[in-house]
């Protein structure tokens, strides 16, 4: 996992100055005080990190080439997360998206780093390696665009029409 | 890869290879020419060192990726089965329906 700077605010109290240092540097028996923490100022939830964002981070760590390479790599998942979005969109639809996104991300880089081994003539257990890599990313992005398209289809606003005292029939608009 | 010093003073260049599960020693020479295959064979080893060096580096970075989207998907799973089932629907059979009472 990469490095993350974390930004503390002014009027940060002593105690939990305190609990992040000894969380930071996995001290036993600061876990309780690091949960308690979140529960009582969930910013902090952002400012530590999501879970996302250090997806992102560890994707995005694989890239070994110049700024313009991770640029447009970043270009290009933002394309992809606009084109993901929709209007009323609510809180999971937008991390149900992300997920979507990074696994694509992930997978894509996945794919050209198996054809580059390749095209070096790696070794048998290198190639089984980098394959059974590739098909696990492809697995987790099958995954995360179903459970997308799921909810945006069982969030889609539906109509009940009632024919008699017994039929009901649904139709989703 | 070593250089052996002989009876008479001289340093002779030798390699030791696995052959067939033995190890066997190559006599290469001495002076100039065992210098020039010592440096060479120094590079080799550094080459390869360093490539495993980066396979090593190149899997940790895998391991971290699959690792980070392992968590993010297990916990947008939990969040979704709570989403849904608030809003009525159970998961039955790899399907997500919606209760008849809702």
């Amino acid at each position: 996992m990469t490095a993350r700077t974390l930004t503390v605010p002014a009027g940060t109290s002593k105690e939990d100055w305190e609990t992040l240092f000894a969380a930071s540097k996995n001290v036993e028996g600061t876990r309780e005080q690091m949960r308690s923490l979140l529960i009582r100022d969930p910013g902090w939830i952002e400012r530590i990190g999501t879970l996302a964002a250090t997806a992102e981070e560890a994707i995005f760590g694989t890239i070994k080439g110049t700024f313009l390479v991770e640029e447009a790599w970043r270009a290009d998942a933002s394309f992809i997360r606009a084109s993901l979005a929709m209007p009323g969109d609510g809180a999971l639809e937008r991390l149900l998206a992300e997920r979507v996104v990074l696994s694509w991300l992930a997978l894509a880089l996945a794919e050209i780093k198996r054809a580059d081994r390749w095209q070096g003539g790696g070794s048998a257990e290198e190639a089984v390696f980098w394959d059974r890599h590739v098909s696990r990313l492809s697995t987790d992005f099958l995954h995360a665009s179903k459970a997308l398209a799921t909810v945006r289809r069982l969030r889609v606003p539906s109509v009940q029409i009632n024919f008699g005292e017994q039929q009901v029939n649904q139709v989703r608009l | 890869m070593a250089w052996e010093q002989r009876e008479r003073g001289g340093l002779y260049y030798t390699r030791s290879r696995r052959r067939g599960g033995r190890v066997v020693r190559e006599y290469v020479g001495c002076g100039e020419a065992a210098r020039l295959a010592a440096t060479l064979d120094a590079e080799k080893r550094a080459a390869r060192a360093a490539d495993r060096a980066q396979r090593v580096q190149e899997r940790t970075e895998v391991f971290a990726v699959e690792a980070a989207l392992d968590a993010l998907g297990e916990s947008l799973n939990r969040a979704l089965v709570l989403a849904l089932g608030a809003e009525g629907y159970h998961h039955h059979r790899g399907q997500w329906r919606r209760s008849r009472t809702t």
